[in-house]
């Protein structure tokens, strides 16, 4: 596991719900020291899309119950910038057939922050 | 203005420390250029097995962009501005990468409009392309506001 994953992990606030079948849901607080944010950037911090991506992808792996090799992001927007000490919930849902594929949102209290479609290599869902 | 190329990318982009991904610039001509960058086996994206996270291949293409993009500035007598990844159509993730490898990431622009550049990429390790993209961003000549300043809108 690489050192930002770890960071992400590290961040969350909660265990990974389910509020409905085919969807898990994340909530994460990255503060001032995150690994992510140092650097990204000097004196106006902001959550990378990078961050937004793993933490989702993350997630997705808890939704499909297992860790997956990340093939493809697609229709991503970055909407709002995220800045330390945001409480952040990531939304995970399970897109219908075979590939392990789901639509990705991340959510901040001002609104949706991002939000994206990755697909996993790695077979179908279990 | 004849900016010197090679160039270090801490002169180009304002991404510092770990979350610095790029090298250097090596190339950069009409809307076309080509970067540098090797993995640190300490480097944030790498696992213990020195696997390199495939979503940082996406980080690469973004903040090779923007080396692109401050290169521009500092060609037109300007100050380098800050570039902030607001779309990505897609992006494939083709093979993988691992602590040490020299990756080359290439850059085209494909449309400019208020601010916006949309641009395609691909990553490459030696002859072997891992992964390719297209990607939007906002170039802005001023820092955003901070938290309760106002609007946050776009970007990561």
């Amino acid at each position: 596991m690489s050192r930002l994953r770890r960071a992400v992990l590290a961040s969350a606030l909660a265990g990974v719900e389910t509020p409905e079948a085919g969807v898990a849901l994340r909530r994460f607080c990255f503060g001032p020291d995150f690994l992510g944010f140092q650097g990204h950037f000097p004196g106006y911090p902001v959550l990378p899309a990078l961050v937004q991506v793993l933490a989702a992808a993350t997630v997705a792996e808890a939704l499909l119950g297992r860790p997956l090799p990340l093939e493809r992001v697609e229709h991503a927007k970055f909407r709002l910038l995220v800045e330390p000490g945001e409480e952040v919930a990531v939304r995970c849902a399970r897109r219908p057939g075979d590939r392990p594929v789901v639509d990705a949102r991340v959510l901040v209290g001002r609104g949706l922050a991002s939000d994206f479609r990755l697909t996993f290599g790695g077979g179908g869902f279990s | 203005m004849n900016v010197e190329i090679p160039r270090t990318a801490e002169s180009l982009v304002p991404h510092r420390g770990p979350m610095c991904l790029i090298d250097r610039l090596t190339h950069c001509a009409d809307g076309e250029a080509e970067v540098e960058a090797v993995l640190a086996p300490e480097g944030a994206l790498v696992d213990d097995d020195g696997c390199a996270e495939a979503a940082g291949l996406l980080e690469l293409m973004a903040q090779a962009c923007a080396a692109m993009k401050g290169h521009e500035d500092l060609s037109a007598r300007g100050p380098v501005r800050t570039g902030f990844l607001v779309g990505v159509r897609s992006f494939q993730v083709h093979g993988g990468a691992r602590a040490g490898d020299r990756l080359r990431i290439r850059v085209r622009t494909v449309g400019r409009l208020d601010g916006f550049t949309v641009a395609e990429a691909e990553v490459a390790r030696g002859a072997e392309v891992v992964a390719t993209g297209s990607l939007k961003l906002w170039v802005t000549d001023e820092p955003p506001p901070r938290a309760g300043a106002g609007s946050r809108e776009g970007g990561a």
